[in-house]
């Protein structure tokens, strides 16, 4: 069985909207690392579409930020599986809509799955969690208090006890907090 | 302050039972209070150290903990934030009702050290949107709540911090030292 890691970013206030931080160089490297190891990643509607109308145009016209051309290679490369009750067509190459229900769906690429799987959208993240089908959280907290902007763990229904995996510090302040959620009834 | 990785400080009700705390998180405690002499708290939390600290050290299930930290309690200098206690009587204690923003500028240019602030979240609310807040001393806590008092409300202006370091502990808990940029 294959793990399925929510990884995002988030204020130390908990918000994860992109316009509450910048990560730098060194964040965009890691996750280009960590995308280059995976077999695919999942995606809501407006998450995906806020992707597709950057990075794609990025590959076509490198910025000239290595670490940044080297991240929307990666995006682009890793297979995306975009999950909406809309979208009927997708203009990404690599992109598909996912063809059963989101617990359906993530069941099945555990099972098929050659490498770890990625969430990379808050509502996706959250209601994973609540079917406790997260294997893995890799929460980067960056150092700013946003103040406003979406929660990241705005929707979770109950407790949810973790166990620190590990952590890794970056430069810039932001740092990664590895857990695995602990899914024990009574927790 | 203690965190959930969400952010709370306390459950909708105020629990704490989530909070983990043993004895190498109560080391590092004592480490870095034993630097400073002068602690912050609101009155809720003050009235819940006063009942307790004054005289832990005195009880036979004493810990080494619980000495150390009632010796450092009696010989600190307390400034509690309350529009409603007197302070007649208590040793070392100073109570704020008004005019915290001049207040506590000047206990900054007195106190030896950083001034810590424990628990208090009505009172870490009232410091941050007087923009008081220097410095953010947190353990996050392995747990998403859900749902309770956060750390952070209504926050006006974005604050930048800069990380000062972290520590790993052995519960799961991990310290984070940041100050306000």
């Amino acid at each position: 069985m294959k793990k399925l890691i929510a990884a995002i970013n988030m204020s130390l206030d908990g918000v994860c909207d992109h316009t509450a931080m910048a990560p730098d160089e060194e964040v965009h490297q890691h996750y280009t690392d960590l995308l280059k190891e995976g077999a695919a990643i999942l995606y809501g509607r407006i998450t995906y579409q806020l992707m597709e109308d950057f990075w794609p145009n990025l590959v076509k016209n490198p910025s000239g930020n290595q670490a940044l051309d080297d991240f929307a290679e990666a995006i682009h490369e890793i297979p995306k599986i975009v999950f909406s009750h809309t979208l009927n067509h997708l203009e990404w190459e690599n992109a598909v809509l996912a063809k059963k229900a989101l617990q359906d769906e993530v069941l099945a690429l555990k099972q098929i799955a050659d490498r770890d799987f990625f969430v990379g959208s808050p509502g996706l993240i959250i209601s994973l969690m609540n079917l406790n089908l997260v294997d893995e959280l890799q929460i980067c907290v960056h150092p700013v208090v946003a103040g406003s902007g979406r929660l990241l763990f705005n929707n979770i229904q109950e407790r949810n006890a973790l166990k620190l995996v590990k952590t890794k510090i970056f430069s810039s302040g932001a740092i990664i907090l590895n857990y695995e959620p602990i899914y024990a009834p009574g927790l | 302050m203690h965190l959930s990785l969400d952010g709370f400080v306390a459950g909708p009700n105020g629990e704490m039972d989530w909070i983990k705390v043993d004895e190498e998180i109560f080391d590092r405690v004592g480490e870095r209070i034993s630097e400073g002499d002068t602690a912050l708290y609101g009155r809720v939390t003050f009235q819940m150290m006063e009942n307790y600290w004054p005289t832990a050290a005195d009880q036979p299930t004493a810990t080494k903990h619980d000495i150390e930290h009632s010796k450092w309690y009696k010989k600190a200098h307390k400034v509690v934030l309350s529009k409603t206690m007197e302070g007649k009587g208590l040793a070392n204690t100073t109570i704020l009702s008004d005019n915290l923003s001049d207040n506590i500028k000047a206990i900054k240019q007195q106190a030896g050290g950083d001034i810590l602030l424990f628990g208090s979240p009505s009172a870490t609310h009232s410091l941050i949107q007087l923009n008081l807040i220097d410095g953010y001393w947190l353990f996050v806590n392995p747990i998403v709540l859900g749902q309770g008092i956060p750390l952070f409300v209504d926050i006006k202006d974005k604050i930048n911090l800069k990380l000062l370091n972290t520590r790993q502990f052995t519960c799961g808990v991990t310290e984070l030292n940041y100050t306000v940029e």
